[in-house]
């Protein structure tokens, strides 16, 4: 067996070069829009549900004030996960382009999330 | 003849005259490297060439063939559906009263115009250019799949035949090219119009994720060693995000055409308010993928701007991981958009303020993208050829209709301008600006790569200029009309309404980009011939693509380029240095194998070579394919439920045989020699990390699908206050229970089969198979009788509809398990596979996971929704 072969060759399980995983990367690379897309379907889909329901003369999935307060903690939550994604970001080894990226990304998520969160503010339910 | 100024005669002769390197006044180095040459070149050139003849037509695979065919069809439709309709379009609104063409017509064209420019010409040419170029931008020798590639070209092809051939029975499609229901419903258009619109290009819809799936495996595995993905050329990146967008888009969109199908061909009940239905359901569906379509075609057009544009100055894109960042937030913002598409339609105040808060927050790496672009312009000189040209007129009209994007985002203003021309004039500065130019701009930037001449200069300026005032001319009074109250989509006007001036603007308009085009048709055909020879690298540029002799060979890369800088032809004094590992291996595979086509893979971050493979060679089945999925499609448009049935054989048995395995030509042991000298696994039989891409993109296909059934679902059940209806059982759960058991069995054994395989053990594998595919089948045709026995039918109402629909989809999917892992079996009865080679084993046990996990969502659905939101 070569030197340069990184793992056994005439192992039975997956004789594959074994490469480091890339999952880290992208977490910190898309992991903020992903929040900020997490972010948006949810307080959409609460959102619609709860107008919905209102609108077909029921009590209604959630109370209108409910879906503030809804809206309000998830937009709050997301923030925090965007933040906490930045942080990796920043103390991450490896590609400074690729963390520089992610920290872009991250900042962008938490501004478009937050702006997403205080329409719940600024324009009242249903 | 000649068409440039400068151009000595002596440079137009055939091949064997002098070639120039450079155009005049473009290089200031003129020592960029090239691709080394090789005693094998000629060799690999004739392995990778496909057949000549007819025969060779059908069955072409490579690159070169799917990417120029994909460009050519997609100009052709261009010509056919975009052209012609407008030119009769603007014809008959010069003038007031106009009776050029009579209301139905008109609601023909425009249908036309809109359908066939949005799936049937930008998505085939962004993809076509992509798979034509990306290989040799990003150091590679071919696609990952093509075979697929070739499958997507036929049924781009065969989809907008389909989708043109409504034409021969009269029945063009009349509703728009967003088909809204009820218009679109049974009721409204009982004729075959909408037919042909969702069923062709339906068919180009497949193609369209084929091609993605291509893309994406490509850019992320498929590179030369030492290109990390901070290396990666932006034009790599805006594919490869897009190529996501669309696997993301695409998807709800085939589903949503599947129900409007199954409502108009099988009488159910989805969009249909008096059932239980909602015509909103559509319009949802339809902007997931509408909104994203439009940023779909954008963003590969801001990958050739940001390649053409640092060549044309001479410096390096200024803020290159802004610019990727960029184009990330770009994607991910689009799919948070598409209900600005549905401002009036009565949603609640909430919910628009949503919408209104992405559309305007899009804007912002769209600024960050322009600020890039301007920085580099100002920090270079500005070298005016046609690409650049172009280039400059996406950048002032893309501008323009960026900002009236801006303004149709505030829900106050779209209130009003919505449905007028106002929304005309924006989108056509959109699309034409910010998708048009840049496709100009990139085929005079590339045309000398491929063909090995450059494009006449003179007649490249007369056609830009033709063009950029024409499109002004002909777009910019439509903002001013739609602000006067002209509604879009009518076929004419009263004079009184004080629109006939600016309606003879916009047309007349049209009399400048006729000829624009037609000097592009001349330049591109005249060019062929009489171009001035170009050199590798005429145009001074960067990257790796330049390398390569002009026209490169059919393997593009004799011998793999080893990267060390973003722009490696700028910065690197040779291509073929680097560590002794890559330099070892890319010299080797320069020179072996030579029988059969082997292709490098790389780590997706880093770069570092990971395996090297056999790319499937040319095969007459994804034409085949094709042709068994437009007969399905063409059967259902013909109420032939026998032809429909014979087609999904045909695509059944074609997919079979495209993928039975193939003699490896080369043993285990003379892989393992390769792998022992240089440390990189070698499969002659196919390549297991690819695959495995593959197969998790097509899990992630069938997961978008299986989620915008799951949006459907829930969304009929928000518009029903009682589910389900009012005197229909609820079902019952003993047999929901005993089918997701049989389907985790099944997907237990096939994983167990995949254990024993890779511990040597065939009879395990065998065993696994055996008792997986029992179980599925045990597992199907008890869901099938439960569903058949229902003490409702799927056209009865919405919620019968919606339940059959996921009910059927479960069983579709846990069959196509089925005949994968039979075909598995008998392959590994035979004696297939082994612990070295079992990729297809491999790819069951992961397809059989997912259906497994599926199937015990869609039932838990099915059976437990109508107790759990009761």
């Amino acid at each position: 067996m070569s030197e340069r072969t990184p793992i056994p060759v005439d192992s039975p399980f997956e004789p594959a070069v074994r490469q480091a995983s890339t999952v880290g990367l992208w977490v910190r690379t898309i992991g903020g829009p992903v929040v900020w897309i997490v972010h948006f379907a949810f307080v959409y889909f609460v959102a619609e549900a709860a107008c919905a329901t209102e609108r077909s003369g029921s009590n209604g999935f959630v109370g209108s004030d409910a879906l503030v307060v809804a809206i309000v903690v998830a937009t709050v939550v997301a923030m925090a996960g965007c933040g906490a994604l930045l942080v990796t970001a920043r103390r991450a080894d490896g590609d400074r382009v690729m963390a520089r990226i992610g920290e872009v990304l991250g900042m962008g998520a938490a501004g478009a999330t937050l702006v997403t969160g205080l329409a719940a503010l600024v324009v009242g339910p249903c | 003849m000649s068409f440039d100024v400068a151009a000595p005669s002596d440079r137009h002769g055939p091949i064997g005259e002098p070639v120039v390197d450079e155009v005049t006044g473009l290089l200031t180095d003129p020592t960029t490297p090239v691709s080394a040459p090789a005693a094998t070149t000629e060799q690999l050139d004739r392995l990778w060439d496909d057949k000549p003849g007819l025969w060779g037509r059908l069955t072409a695979v490579q690159n070169d063939a799917v990417g120029r065919r994909m460009m050519l069809t997609g100009f052709f439709f261009l010509l056919l559906g975009g052209s012609v309709d407008s030119v009769v379009m603007r014809l008959q609104l010069a003038r007031p009263d106009s009776e050029i063409v009579g209301p139905q017509l008109y609601n023909e064209l425009f249908t036309n115009h809109g359908s066939v420019t949005m799936f049937l010409v930008i998505l085939p040419i962004f993809e076509g250019f992509a798979i034509l170029t990306l290989p040799m931008l990003l150091g590679s020798r071919e696609m990952p799949f093509p075979r697929l590639g070739a499958f997507a070209y036929w049924t781009f092809l065969m989809g907008g035949l389909l989708y043109y051939s409504s034409t021969l029975f009269s029945a063009v499609p009349d509703v728009g090219w967003f088909a809204y229901t009820p218009l679109s419903g049974p009721q409204f258009s009982p004729d075959l119009n909408v037919d042909f619109w969702v069923l062709g290009l339906g068919v180009a819809e497949i193609g369209a994720i084929a091609g993605a799936v291509e893309i994406i495996i490509a850019v992320l595995k498929l590179r030369a060693p030492g290109m990390t993905l901070a290396r990666l050329p932006l034009y790599a990146w805006a594919m490869l995000i897009t190529a996501f967008m669309i696997l993301f888009a695409f998807t709800p969109l085939i589903v949503g055409s599947l129900l409007l199908e199954l409502e108009r061909g099988f009488g159910m009940h989805f969009f249909t308010p008096g059932a239980g239905g909602s015509s909103l359901l559509w319009q949802h569906l339809f902007w997931i993928f509408g909104h994203p379509e439009v940023y779909i075609q954008f963003l590969p057009a801001t990958g050739i701007v940001s390649m053409v544009l640092p060549v044309m100055v001479r410096r390096r894109i200024a803020g290159y991981s802004w610019m990727v960042a960029a184009m990330i937030g770009i994607g991910f913002l689009s799919f948070g958009l598409w209900a600005h598409h549905m401002f009036t339609v009565g949603l609640p105040a909430i919910v628009l303020a949503f919408f209104a808060a992405a559309s305007m927050v899009i804007a912002i790496p769209a600024g960050v993208q322009f600020f890039s672009w301007i920085a580099t312009i100002w920090d270079g000189q500005v070298r005016w050829t046609t690409p650049m040209l172009f280039v400059f007129g996406f950048m002032i009209t893309f501008v323009i209709g960026g900002i009236t994007g801006v303004m149709v985002a505030a829900v106050p203003f779209d209130q009003q301008a919505h449905d007028s021309y106002f929304v005309v004039g924006h989108l056509h500065y959109v699309l034409i600006g910010g998708v048009a130019f840049p496709i100009f701009a990139g085929v005079y930037y590339w045309y000398p790569k491929f063909t090995g001449r450059m494009m006449s200069e003179r007649l490249g300026r007369w056609n830009f200029w033709l063009l950029f005032v024409g499109v002004h001319v002909t777009f910019f009074p439509m903002h001013i009309v739609g602000l006067l109250g002209m509604p879009r989509r009518i076929y004419t006007y009263p004079e009184d309404a004080g629109w006939g001036l600016w309606n003879l603007i916009s047309s007349l308009g049209l009399l400048l980009i006729l000829p624009g085009i037609g000097l592009f048709v001349l330049n591109v055909w005249w060019s062929r011939k009489h171009g001035q020879r170009a050199g590798a690298n005429p145009w001074g540029a960067d990257s790796l693509e330049w390398a390569l002799p002009s026209p490169p060979p059919q393997q593009g890369w004799t011998r793999l380029p080893i990267v060390h800088s973003r722009h490696p032809l700028w910065d690197q004094d040779e291509l073929h240095r680097g560590d002794d590992r890559h330099e070892q291996l890319a010299h080797a595979l320069g020179r072996w194998p030579l029988k059969w086509r082997a292709v490098l893979v790389v780590g997706t971050g880093n770069g570092e070579p990971e395996e090297v493979f056999r790319v499937a060679n040319t095969s007459i089945w994804p034409f085949v394919t094709a042709l068994g999925t437009v007969g399905i499609f063409a059967s259902e448009l013909l109420k032939l439920r026998l032809g429909a049935l014979l087609g999904a054989a045909i695509v059944i048995g074609s997919v079979v045989m495209w993928n039975r395995p193939s003699p490896p030509l080369m043993t285990e042991e003379e892989e393992l020699a390769f792998e022992r000298d240089h440390g990189v696994p070698v499969r002659a039989s196919g390549s297991l990390v690819v695959a495995r891409w593959g197969m998790a993109l097509a899990i992630l296909f069938v997961s978008i699908a299986f989620g915008s059934f799951l949006l459907s679902y829930f969304y009929l059940r928000l518009e029903n206050p009682v589910w389900p209806p009012a005197g229909v059982a609820r079902p019952g759960l003993g047999i929901a229970a005993v089918v997701v058991v049989l389907f985790a069995a099944a997907a237990g054994a096939v994983g167990a089969g995949r254990r024993g395989i890779l511990a040597g053990d065939r009879a395990r594998l065998v065993r696994g198979l055996a008792i997986g595919s029992a179980c599925a089948v045990a597992a199907v045709a008890l869901l099938a009788v439960d569903l058949a026995s229902a003490d409702f039918g799927p056209g009865d109402h919405a919620y019968g509809s919606i339940f059959h629909t996921l009910g059927a989809f479960t069983i579709v999917l846990a069959s196509v398990a089925v005949v994968m892992s039979v075909s598995t079996l008998v392959y590994a009865v035979r004696g297939h596979y082994s612990a070295r080679r079992f990729s297809p084993v491999d790819n069951v046990a992961r397809f059989w996971a997912a259906t497994g996990v599926i199937a015990a969502i869609s039932i838990t659905v099915l059976y437990g929704a109508p107790y759990l939101t009761s």
